[in-house]
């Protein structure tokens, strides 16, 4: 197991273990055993890197910013507690997602079974769409259209809009959305061409032209 | 390939999920039909769209101060904090814990079957006859029966293995030895003892699978050269040590033991060494210096409570886990 996470620590996006241990010559399995023995700053510098990728996955599952600040911090240390029932052959990041949606499923649940109606458009975390017209009408637009995809996010329901989520916001493709959600290939497949249709259907008329499939 | 046929596919197709033929037939659909083409491009814009609904996903400056004052009381793997529980408990949760990382595979089953029996004789002696006069009886049944499956060795230290591994009575030896009231009868006792012990080092060797025929040749010439340290250490658990009980000279002697099976590995693994790759020898290296300190600490526990079956248990235990990682290595 440690070899795997190792493996995963060096092939990370440009952050070296060695620098990340702060000028120390630490290898990655000396690392991640220290994490494993309950050492937070190692368990720090392994995690830290998955912080941005946690909070927007939760981010567009729940629909709040505030909360996913709240709920991705519940997942690291769900993630610390766990480290030993780690199995040797998980790769760290599936199962970190899986973390992650485990946490969002109990908060949506605990919340009620009714997705907020809309996203709030004076949300700072809602921010304007790329826009080649920077003007006032135009970001206004951006707003709009930012805040209507959030909405029709999340009218979908949690199995499609966890499947989206993981196709368009975190870029996984189909057999790492089944490893993290526990579905099959046939139900990512499936509910990702139902999540699209009903997308399409709800953003049509910012889609504009013929759109149908 | 027609657009019913090619349309189901054209999300795939733009998810890169078909394999290298199916993609190869979209593809060359869409090449040729202007309506599946158009499907195709508004995935684009699609997918443009819904990234337009982008997230700040920049967390607070304190999340990680937050995340780790959150982690500070608890553990993994630990279930009792370290300040309420009893001392034999923290001794379990805290040893467990160090020993437990270790992910050497298991030793040969005949080399297994040996340490266990000297371990178990050990812990036995220790629970049940310490100081009576049966623990002299049962102690010579184990021993005789610990001879039989061949658990000492008379090697010269020729390792790196850190000081925690040496007996914390070590130095008694000499004055041991200046006191025995024969010293004809005592050198022939220990010419027998260590012409056992010759034989015995080899078995484990060979339990384990560490040696080959030629590696073994080696060994007896290093055997023969003599062991003054392991000598010395070796007279201490005979009856010349007065007011020391039997289970206490059969935890000394099982620990030896280890020590023992543990410097003849050390030597053939030093050899090796260079035929492990730089991600082996740095795993190796890890598990060793984290074996070394389970023996130091698990030592320390058993010389503070040296009635205490449990931290025998456990010291042996980690000596056992330090022969499995060499032979481990050794097989290498």
């Amino acid at each position: 197991m440690m070899e795997r996470l190792a493996i995963e620590l060096l092939a990370g996006p440009g952050r070296e273990p060695c620098a990340d241990a702060k000028g120390s010559m630490e290898t990655p399995v000396e690392l991640i055993a220290r994490a494993r023995r309950g050492d937070g700053e190692a368990f720090r510098l392994i995690f830290e890197r998955y912080t941005r990728p946690i909070i927007s996955f939760i981010f567009y599952m729940v629909g709040r910013r505030e909360l996913a600040e709240e709920l991705a911090q519940e997942t690291f240390l769900r993630a610390f507690k766990g480290m030993d029932a780690l199995r040797d052959d998980a790769r760290l990041s599936t199962w970190l997602f899986g973390i992650a949606r485990n946490v969002a499923r109990e908060s949506l649940r605990a919340r009620g079974t009714e997705p907020p109606a809309s996203v709030n458009m004076d949300d700072p975390a809602v921010t304007q769409a790329r826009d080649a017209a920077p003007t006032p009408a135009g970001h206004l637009f951006g707003k709009e259209l930012g805040a209507a995809v959030g909405a029709a996010l999340l009218a979908l329901d949690e199995d499609k809009r966890l499947v989206f989520t993981l196709k368009f916001y975190q870029q996984r493709n189909y057999e790492e959305i089944a490893a993290i959600t526990g579905f099959s290939r046939a139900k990512v497949r499936n509910d990702l061409c139902r999540a699209r249709a009903e997308m399409r259907r709800r953003l049509k008329p910012y889609l504009g032209g013929d759109n149908e499939m | 390939m027609k657009c019913e046929e090619s349309l189901p596919l054209v999300e795939q197709y733009f998810d890169g999920e078909l394999d290298a033929r199916e993609a190869a037939r979209v593809e060359a659909h869409l090449a040729a039909c202007a309506a599946c083409a158009r499907a195709h491009a508004r995935l684009e814009t699609e997918r443009a769209l819904f990234l337009a609904y982008e997230c700040d996903a920049a967390p607070a400056s304190n999340f990680w101060d937050d995340v780790l004052a959150k982690t500070g009381s608890t553990k993994p793997g630990a279930a009792i904090p370290a300040a309420t529980a009893p001392p034999r408990a923290r001794l379990r949760a805290r040893l467990g814990a160090a020993l437990a990382q270790f992910a050497a595979p298991r030793l040969s089953p005949a080399l297994t079957a040996a340490l266990i029996f000297v371990a178990i004789g050990a812990t036995i002696a220790l629970m049940k006859f310490g100081g009576s006069d049966e623990s002299a009886r049962l102690s010579r049944g184990i021993m005789s029966a610990g001879d039989r499956v061949a658990q000492r060795a008379p090697f010269p230290d020729t390792s790196n293995e850190d000081a925690a591994a040496q007996p914390a009575s070590a130095g008694d030896a000499d004055a041991a030895h200046e006191t025995a009231p024969s010293p004809e009868r005592d050198a022939r006792a220990t010419k027998r003892r260590e012409m056992k012990e010759d034989k015995s080092a080899r078995e484990i060797a060979r339990a384990g699978g560490a040696l080959n025929v030629r590696e073994r040749k080696k060994v007896n010439l290093v055997a023969t050269a003599g062991g003054d340290e392991l000598r010395a250490a070796r007279r201490m658990t005979g009856a010349d040590l007065p007011a020391e009980s039997a289970a206490d000279r059969l935890v000394r002697e099982a620990e030896l033991k280890y020590m023992a099976a543990i410097r003849l590995l050390t030597h053939d693994v030093s050899r090796r060494r260079s035929r492990l790759t730089p991600d082996e020898r740095a795993r190796f290296e890890q598990t060793l210096a984290a074996v070394d300190h389970a023996i130091a600490d698990t030592r320390r526990a058993a010389r503070e409570r040296p009635r205490d079956p449990v931290a025998v248990q456990y010291m042996l235990t980690a000596y056992a886990k330090k022969v499995e990682v060499l032979s481990e290595m050794s097989r290498h």
